[in-house]
């Protein structure tokens, strides 16, 4: 393992910078101090005589991962949520799709996730609702999903980044269980479009830094649910970390624009915010509320 | 050769060239470790080299409006539209490449002519800076793991013209699809390059339209129900195609339109246009990924031009209409002949396509820490 350079200093009394230069200079290019050995020895260092296989590396040094997936129908209906998509403490984890990684340097996380929602339908007859945009605006929702990304400091779960790469849904349908009521004349008008499975296979990296073998950094990474009037149903999840090893710089772009509008196309139906079913909503809600608050969880894990 | 560990006592002398004994043995001793010498699981992550040299994300979150009237479907390789085209980034010029854009600054945004590609960009959602160098022994390369958010597609025009004109055929389905895109400087060496994009058409992905194969075909009015083995549209007036069915029209349509869809059928008036689908992709791309593709000159890549560095990256987007008269009988009605799609480069009417999500996200590997031999990702 060669280390190129030779230490040399002029004559005299080296001083206070040549010292310091020998232990410590990293640059660009070829690298000429002992700092070569904190993890910048690279190919140009190697002897062709030495062989150093994966067996002299510690495991998990240069990257590893991890994994949570789960099966099963969970169904979220919409008295676990309250009306507001504004605070995001409102979101439910969803189990299965949430991973939780330590980090012990400076590295990428890769965060890469599919799940797959099968039923976003309202049982109240002509009820249709908007559809989140990317920054899920304080309308009245369907079931959709967004990435949550927390990091444990100091014995508290920090939310780092909140959906980051903006919502994404399941479009609503209806199936009234009471049709023919109220005069309507068709059981059609009051099955519309109630099973519309949507796959949702996402991606986002993070860059952390900081972490070491003494200071390991804990990030938890999941999909949160929200659905404020329908019954929305999760199937198939996974949510997989990579973390690498990256002693690069921060170059991360995201642009983020003012919320969507929803104005083209349209859905239409009743209005939700009037009338007595909003009244009655609105009651059960605040009723839930408080205790919604409370009983939220934090990626909960299942790694089967 | 050992190094002197002798501690250095008190009033002892210690010189310039008594440090650089020191720091030479050191140095010595580090450079003449042998395999041997390193235990088994002794490299921790302290010294170990990162495996990515590079990274960039890009997330767009805004609206992107695609329209398209006129610009064709360039079709499947080998089982285009008109069956007669072969128009991919691996063909020859003079059959219509559909990514080609020469010019070194401009973005795809817009495509320079109908006869050269039917793929827009995406604009805004390129990632810039980009610098991936591509060594020839494909001994590294980036990992490019993309999304778009299609929230709806849908056509724009009225849909009276085409349902009276197509009426009889089989229902309309259209797709929407993406491509990766990469800007390439490549040369002989990296003293004379031009610069080029390239798709890389394994990465095609599309969406379809929230419509069904079964179609109802009425002549006015409420509908009847298709008998067995019929074919049609529901002839339900416009309406608010944005919504779920028609708005403006009275109860008589709107139960109409219900009914319909209910029944599988699709109607143009019903055809929501949320469709909420995502098109992701996850590939590797290394120096023989390049090789082949058709640059402006009609020429290919080839070893020769063994410099190549990416420069940028962005997500092109492409319409197809699909329908299927050439499988129903000369009557128009009837069992088609063939049940799958058809994806035709006749564009009957304007369709159009809100994506509200791009993301690209490319991770750069340092070289020599890919497998050249064995497992290679595609």
């Amino acid at each position: 393992m060669a280390i190129p350079h030779l230490f040399e200093f002029s004559p005299g009394t080296p001083s206070a910078q040549d010292l310091n230069d020998a232990f410590y200079e990293p640059k660009m290019g070829e690298q000429t101090s002992f700092e070569v050995l904190n993890g910048r020895l690279g190919s140009t260092n190697l002897d062709s005589s030495l062989s150093i296989t994966d067996r002299k590396i510690q495991p998990n040094c240069v990257s590893y991962a991890r994994m949570a997936g789960l099966t099963g129908n969970l169904t979220y209906a919409d008295c676990l949520f309250t009306d507001s998509t504004k605070n995001w403490e409102d979101f439910l984890d969803v189990p299965g799709c949430a991973v939780t990684v330590p980090v012990r340097m400076n590295s990428l996380l890769i965060f890469s996730w599919q799940i797959g929602g099968a039923v976003n339908t309202g049982y109240t007859y002509g009820e249709t609702f908007s559809m989140p945009t990317n920054d899920l605006p304080p309308s009245s929702l369907g079931g959709c999903l967004a990435l949550k990304i927390s990091r444990l400091d100091d014995g508290v779960w920090n939310d780092v980044a909140i959906n980051p790469v903006g919502s994404r849904a399941v479009p609503p349908g209806s199936h009234d269980i009471a049709w023919g009521v109220g005069g309507h004349r068709w059981p059609s008008l009051v099955v519309r479009r109630p099973h519309r499975d949507r796959f949702w296979q996402g991606s986002y990296i993070y860059h952390s830094t900081g972490g070491s073998r003494e200071n390991v950094k804990w990030y938890s990474a999941r999909i949160v649910c929200h659905n404020q009037w329908n019954s929305f149903r999760i199937r198939s999840r996974n949510m997989k970390a990579i973390v690498m090893k990256y002693e690069g710089v921060e170059n991360s772009t995201t642009i983020t624009t003012t919320p969507s509008d929803n104005t083209q196309p349209a859905p239409i139906g009743d209005n939700p915010t009037s009338g007595r079913r909003r009244r009655e909503r609105l009651s059960r809600i605040s009723k839930n509320e408080d205790r919604n608050r409370y009983t939220r969880t934090l990626a909960s894990d299942v790694i089967l | 050769m050992a190094i002197d560990w002798t501690p250095i006592e008190e009033g002892d002398s210690f010189t310039r060239t008594d440090l650089e004994d020191r720091l030479n043995s050191i140095r010595s001793h580090i450079s003449g470790l042998q395999t041997q010498d390193i235990e088994d699981r002794s490299l921790g992550v302290e010294v170990v080299p990162s495996s990515v040299k590079s990274y960039s994300q890009k997330i767009v979150k805004s609206i992107l409006r695609l329209s398209n009237s006129s610009y064709k479907w360039p079709g499947f390789p080998g089982r285009s539209g008109d069956g007669t085209t072969f128009i991919w980034a691996q063909d020859p010029q003079d059959s219509r490449l559909p990514i080609y854009w020469h010019d070194e600054e401009a973005e795809p945004n817009t495509v320079d002519g109908e006869a050269r590609s039917a793929w827009h960009g995406g604009s805004g959602a390129h990632t810039e800076g980009l610098s991936l160098e591509l060594p020839s022994d494909n001994s590294a390369g980036f990992l490019v793991m993309g999304e778009s958010n299609v929230r709806a597609l849908w056509h724009h025009d009225y849909p009276e013209g085409f349902v009276n004109l197509h009426h009889s055929k089989m229902s309309p389905y259209f797709l929407l699809f993406s491509m990766l895109a990469v800007k390439v400087e490549h040369g002989v060496d990296s003293s004379s390059t031009r610069t080029d994009w390239f798709a890389l058409r394994r990465t095609m992905r599309w969406v379809d339209s929230d419509t069904s194969w079964n179609t109802k075909y009425g002549t006015g009015g409420t509908s009847a129900e298709l008998g067995p083995g019929e074919t049609g549209f529901s002839r339900i007036y416009r309406g608010n195609f944005g919504g779920y069915w028609p708005t403006s029209t009275g109860s008589a349509y709107i139960d109409d339109a219900a009914e319909a869809v209910a029944h599988g059928a699709n109607v143009w008036g019903c055809q929501t246009p949320w469709i909420e689908k995502n098109m992701a992709f996850r590939t590797f791309v290394s120096f023989d990924d390049l090789t082949g593709l058709y640059y402006e000159t009609g020429s290919a890549l080839t070893e020769a031009r063994a410099y190549r560095k990416v420069k940028k990256a962005t997500i092109l987007y492409c319409f197809a209409n699909c329908d299927g008269p050439t499988f129903l009988p000369a009557s128009g009605l009837g069992v088609p002949t063939n049940s799958s799609f058809y994806t035709s480069t006749h564009m009957h009417t304007t369709l159009q396509a809100r994506i509200d999500t791009r993301l690209l996200n490319i991770i750069e590997f340092n070289k020599g820490k890919l497998a050249t031999s064995g497992f290679h990702y595609r």
